[in-house]
């Protein structure tokens, strides 16, 4: 039986977690949250939801293009290293400890700059935009 | 493991009753501290069976008022979903996607409380 005497906040992940609009720490919209990890400890049984899963190709997997959704993850982590100036985590896996505030947004204590959500626009301003003649803007890196 | 992966299972009861499959996933803030920061995000209960229809319209756990028809309508086809605690839960099949229960049919909670 689930415990009845649990004091903590309650939440449906489907319909309070998944598909909320991430915020980073400067308030800076970036992306949703597409999955979450669920990490279950073999010898008590328990299940936690350990990160939030936002970037190219995890809601893939989550609609059931599994390989799709796979590739996608794998592609991008080979052209976007784990930033090195923060703590180590993968770009498209935010520990969930670094989720505040969760209502109609989720509020992380990240820089969008370290998520995957915009790697594919900023690999393209970096790699195509920046090197075409008259343009306007600057690449990031 | 993912919740999209959880969301594929189908639940079964000790005595072979198919219960349905996975339709959300109830989770408590009380489990032990993260970096001294905040409370782990414990996964209580299994929220099994319904038609996706109400869930995708809010229609459920209360978060839509009205109109009172509609509300009536999904209301009936909340109280059809039931709740498995995790630790009922007897075993985990990865092939056929299957949680199988400790408790019968019969004894599996059919509210959905907050």
């Amino acid at each position: 039986m689930s415990n009845p005497t649990a004091t903590g906040r309650v939440l449906h992940a489907t319909l309070d977690l998944l598909d909320r609009q991430l915020r980073d720490r400067n308030g800076k919209l970036c992306g949703n949250v597409d999955d979450l990890e669920i990490t279950r400890d073999e010898e008590t049984g328990q299940m936690f939801i350990t990160a939030i899963l936002c970037g190219p190709g995890v809601l893939a997997y989550r609609m059931g293009r599994r390989r799709l959704g796979r590739w996608l993850e794998e592609a991008n982590r080979r052209v976007h290293d784990t930033p090195t100036h923060h703590e180590p985590f993968e770009r498209t896996r935010i520990p969930i400890e670094l989720a505040g505030q969760i209502g109609p947004t989720i509020e992380l204590a990240v820089d969008v700059d370290d998520m995957a959500t915009h790697d594919t626009e900023r690999w393209t301003l970096t790699h195509i935009i920046s090197h075409i003649p008259g343009n306007a803007s600057r690449a990031h890196q | 493991m993912r919740i999209s992966d959880l969301l594929e299972y189908s639940v079964v009861s000790a005595d072979g009753a198919r219960l349905g499959r996975v339709s959300d996933v109830r989770v408590i803030q009380d489990g032990p501290l993260l970096g001294g920061i905040q409370a782990a995000f414990r996964i209580d209960a299994l929220v099994v069976g319904r038609g996706g229809l109400a869930e995708r319209l809010g229609y459920i756990r209360g978060r839509v008022e009205g109109p009172w028809a509609l509300r009536l309508l999904f209301s009936r086809l909340e109280r059809r979903a039931q709740v498995v605690a995790v630790t009922d839960i007897a075993g985990w099949d990865e092939d056929t996607r299957t949680i199988r229960l400790i408790a019968d049919a019969q004894r599996v909670r059919r509210t959905l409380e907050i």
